[in-house]
């Protein structure tokens, strides 16, 4: 590493003579180079051009056809009945899970942090749906949901409950779909809460023994003020992930039924592949990106507080 | 420090790499030689379309040189994104397969051209190819396989309950009749429908019900391509979806099958593809029947069809050369060679009779089918819209829908679309 | 003795719940391992706990996959490895740098570069297909390994994760390191690093995790086959007719392995970081 160093700061006479603070801006700039401008050419290069997109008429096939339309896509974007049921279901969707699959992830970080010899096991069985893939989870879901012969409509049956339609029910599609996602989702905030728990100082839970705290108190006392930083962030990723929900309506129910399922990602995925109408997809993400980057922004000042 | 140090010097070489590959270019000839790219989804058919490309390569030695891209398709729309993709940058093959129902939607976006008076012997191509191909009076694509949706049956569960299916496109059963076998073969005690339908999200609804919709006299747009309303929610498709919907409403089928429920004999009867019969055969112990798609008590026996089509794309500097593969691969002989890979129809009626055991029952049935009762799907540049929401209507149908409703919305949906692409 | 008593039973009850809740999350790839093992005209015939019995069960369907002519699957596989493998490693460096250049060394606009980045996790990877597609063909990439690797090094997820953790750090190591002489990027690497292996560790699986599952991508600009990727080889299995799902389940499982052995690799870095041992607090 030195080397490198002397290179750029033109050896080694230079290096001597900078000060530390001198060192950090030349290294902070140097740092973040690399991470800049890939993301510069690989992702805000893409959003400029959609944003661009977003104000033409362009057909996927026939790209040297595209023209300038001024603001139509949005004209017609809030005339569309469609984008305002997904933007609802987005919403509900977000609203519910992000609390839920939370609190589970921390729930099971927490077990998996206690050291028994299970917890490595643990760790793998839970994070385990986050890697299976998506076929397989849909298929034995909709197993599971089955009318006539699912797993949960024979347990609710046998405490005297009548079975339920869950995927096939315009009511209830979409809290199946959350309830499936918290269970598959979990695993990944877990690992981020574990990662968050390894750094509450062991000396910390001592003190609350000696002071003769119960697990409650210590949970309430202890860990949760030590992950306020990492929950703040678990939060937020879990808010912005949730509003991009677009597999598993799209494997499971395909938006239905009558829409119920449908969401602000599936329909900008049906109108730009399915329908190849690239510039009202990318109006759709336009408004998409505004939507969530304010709720984050909203989180984020709220969650500083 | 050591490993950090092997990272950076790594970006460095990747910096290169970007520097540099930007810089090759394909070249179209090499030698006097032409090259043709093709695109095929990747399948069953891979291993056959390998070997005649190789033959082809053989016999044009020296002058042309085709090369086949196998793209896997997975199971809803993968391919099409592909194809999407490669229009975006003008990276299209020369030639390019693709699905029957989206020759309107490729003609009109112009990245397939004409080929009218380049096809050898089309007369010997059976019509619902032609009219697949055909795109605002001009021929656009042919195809060497077709497809049907018959429906096929547990000759056991059917002789046990006493039902003998129809033998001849004439006396296929009317609606009334295959409800009535339907409801006889249900037995809800033994979790046993009367029949099965896939319930699948991607083009299959709008494949399997439009024989419903057509025998009783409908359409789903009106002849010209120009208008929905009043079309597929006119009242012959209003008729038939609520026949349809008996079915489901009744628990005449299940709503959420399994893959294998009427090979495991939990179905009695099966409204599917043609491709459905080699899969049978992997269940020995079953006896196996294929009888005709039912028909409107008003209407003429009706059956789906389309299959993959070879295109030429407009961005080709060889046209010419493109029509002599194309011919190659449509001649009578690899006709069959690739109908037999999925035993699927032939779309030739010379290759077709080469294939004997579809002289037979019960793939006579399918045959039959294909020659006299076969229907194209609409051809028009708004079937993208039409067949995913038409997809999304059904679905709500079947779940208890008033069709009615689901059908108009579904028209405004599609007339909208297509004004815009009218502009 | 009854304290020791106690605190085993405390242990014992754990783990019991461990195991149990455990099977709940793990039971789909049971299912998918025993489905496997069967002859396909078994797999959907049994229905509920019956369908995790593997009854008849034989390696036929991963002869299948692994020795058809038409399917290199190895070849995929070492194609997905080595293309998301270069991804955890680069971008494990790039952005850990990034998010500690943000943090620590604070330079002119930072702060704002810092919001840019949450604003770009927003980013539905499904709205910038089609232009990354464009910018990516620019380059002459179509079909060449940098397609699948390059745009995925820098992740503003993973900086953001970085940002989190590497905040949590004491101001009071650095300045140790300091007045021993170091320079920032020695306190980086000599303190940074290794006080912060979980995060480093959640970071790789992440990453890891959801680029192996990636499918959409490498099917668009990766359709040779010298760089086809395991996600998109087995898609040849999923065309709509005759689907084998004993194979689709074998094939599954293989392509399942090495996200679980990374997995348990890097878990083991779950150590308690040395900040806690009472620096903070």
């Amino acid at each position: 590493m030195e080397w490198l160093l002397n290179r750029i700061q033109g050896g080694k006479a230079v290096r001597l003579s900078l000060t530390y603070g001198q060192q950090k801006k030349w290294l902070g700039f140097l740092f973040s180079v690399p991470a800049l401008v890939l993301l510069f050419t690989f992702l805000i290069l893409p959003v400029g051009l959609a944003f661009v997109y977003s104000f033409m008429e362009y057909n996927m096939l026939n790209p040297q056809g595209k023209t300038f339309t001024g603001l139509s896509n949005y004209a017609r974007l809030f005339q569309d009945a469609i984008f305002f049921t997904a933007l609802k279901n987005t919403l509900y969707f977000s609203v519910l899970v992000v609390p839920l699959q939370c609190a589970v992830a921390l729930g099971l970080a927490i077990l998996v942090n206690k050291k028994v010899k299970t917890a490595v096991i643990g760790r793998v069985f839970f994070f385990s749906p986050v890697v299976t893939s998506m076929v397989v989870v849909a298929i034995l879901w909709t197993f599971l949901y089955n009318v006539d012969s699912g797993l949960i409509n024979s347990a609710l049956n046998f405490f005297g409950i009548p079975s339920q339609p869950f995927l096939l029910s315009e009511g209830q599609a979409m809290n199946s779909i959350i309830f499936m996602s918290v269970w598959q989702g979990a695993g990944f905030q877990m690992m981020i809460f574990l990662a968050g728990l390894k750094d509450v100082p062991e000396t910390l839970y001592e003190a609350a023994d000696i002071d003769g705290a119960n697990a409650w108190q210590k949970f309430w006392n202890v860990t949760l003020p030590s992950l306020k930083n990492v929950t703040g962030f678990v939060l937020m990723i879990t808010t912005i992930q949730a509003f991009r929900l677009f597999i598993q309506p799209y494997v499971m129910t395909n938006g239905g039924p009558s829409d119920s399922t449908k969401t602000l990602v599936f329909i900008l995925y049906e109108n730009g592949f399915q329908f190849r109408d690239v510039g009202y997809s990318s109006a759709i993400a336009v408004v998409f990106f505004l939507v969530v980057l304010s709720v984050s922004l909203i989180l984020k000042k709220v969650l500083n507080q | 420090m050591k490993k950090f140090s092997i990272g950076i010097m790594f970006l460095l070489f990747m910096g290169v790499l970007i520097g540099c590959s930007s810089s090759e270019e394909a070249s179209g000839e090499d030698g006097g030689e032409v090259k043709l790219s093709l695109w095929h989804p990747e399948g069953d058919t891979s291993e056959a379309y390998k070997e005649i490309i190789k033959e082809f390569n053989k016999e044009y030695e020296g002058e042309i040189e085709a090369e086949m891209t196998f793209i896997p398709r997975g199971n809803k729309y993968a391919y099409e994104d592909k194809v999407s993709a490669g229009a975006t940058s003008n990276t299209l093959p020369d030639l390019l397969a693709l699905d029957g129902p989206n020759v309107a939607n490729y003609a009109d976006s112009g990245i397939i051209q004409p080929i009218d008076g380049l096809v050898e012997n089309q007369d010997d191509f059976v019509d619902s190819i032609i009219q697949q191909g055909t795109f605002e009076d001009q021929l656009y694509t042919v195809g060497p396989t077709e497809s049907t949706v018959a429906l096929f049956y547990n000759a056991d569960m059917l002789s046990e309950a006493g039902i003998e299916p129809p033998k001849a496109g004439e006396e296929a059963w009317t609606w009334e009749e295959f409800y009535e076998a339907a409801k006889q073969l249900t037995d809800k005690e033994k979790d046993i429908y009367g029949v099965n339908w896939t319930l699948d999200y991607g083009e299959w609804i709008i494949y399997f019900t439009g024989p419903a919709v057509w025998s009783n006299g409908g359409s789903f747009i009106s002849e010209d391509g120009s208008a929905a309303d009043g079309y597929v929610n006119g009242p012959e498709a209003v008729e038939a979806l609520e026949y349809l919907q008996k079915f489901t409403e009744e628990g005449l089928v299940n709503l959420q099958p399994t893959p294998t429920e009427f090979e495991d004999g939990k179905a009695a009867m099966m409204l599917m593809g043609s491709w459905e019969w080699s899969k049978l055969q992997n269940y020995p112990d079953t006896e196996w029947g294929i009888t005709y798609y039912p028909k409107s008590p008003d209407g003429e026996q009706v059956s789906p069809s389309g299959d993959w089509n070879w295109g030429i794309s407009t961005s080709t500097q060889h046209k010419e050369e493109a029509a002599t593969l194309l011919n190659y691969m449509m001649n009578k002989e690899n006709v069959v060679k690739i109908s037999e890979v999925e035993n699927k129809p032939a779309a030739r009626h010379s290759s077709f009779e080469m294939m004997e055991e579809w002289e037979q029952e019960p793939l006579n049935v399918l045959k039959d089918q294909v020659l006299n009762s076969a229907h194209p799907r609409p051809t028009t540049p708004s079937y993208p819209v039409l067949s995913t929401k038409y997809g999304q209507a059904v679905q709500n149908i079947f779940l208890g829908g008033d069709v009615q409703e689901e059908l108009d919305k579904l028209a405004e949906e599609v007339e909208k679309d297509m004004q815009r692409k009218g502009q | 003795m009854n304290r020791i008593w106690k605190k085993r039973m405390n242990k014992l009850g754990v783990s019991l719940v461990i195991v149990l809740l455990g099977l709940l999350f793990i039971s789909p790839l049971l299912w998918m391992i025993v489905a496997s093992l069967k002859p396909e005209t078994l797999i959907f015939k049994d229905m509920g706990l019956e369908s995790f019995l593997p009854k008849q069960a034989n390696f036929d369907n991963y002869l299948a996959i692994l020795f058809t002519d038409s399917v290199n699957f190895l070849k995929y596989m070492w194609n997905s490895l080595f293309s998301v493998g270069m991804i955890v490693i680069l971008g494990t460096v790039v952005n850990s740098l990034c998010a500690y250049a943000l943090v620590k060394l604070k330079f002119p606009g930072s702060g704002f570069i810092l919001v840019v980045i949450i604003a770009l996790y927003v980013v539905p990877f499904e709205s910038v297909l089609i232009p990354l597609y464009v910018v990516v063909n620019s380059f002459g990439w179509i079909n060449e390994f940098p397609s699948l690797i390059v745009p995925f090094i820098a992740e503003a997820f993973s900086i953001f994760l970085f940002i989190q953790f590497f905040k949590g750090i004491p101001n009071e190591l650095e300045e140790a390191a300091q007045i021993d002489g170091a320079n920032p990027f020695q306190v980086f690497w000599k303190i940074v690093v290794p006080n912060s292996k979980p995060v480093f560790a959640t970071a790789a699986i992440l990453s890891f995790v959801t680029h192996w599952s990636d499918f959409m991508w490498p099917l668009i600009v990766a359709t040779d086959e010298s760089i086809r990727t395991v996600q998109v080889g087995i898609q040849y299995l999923f065309t709509d007719n005759n689907i084998e799902y004993g194979q689709i389940m074998a094939a599954l499982t293989l392509t399942t392995i090495p996200v679980v052995l990374i997995f348990i690799f890097f878990q083991r870095y779950y150590v308690q970081g040395i900040t806690s041992s009472g620096v903070k607090g």
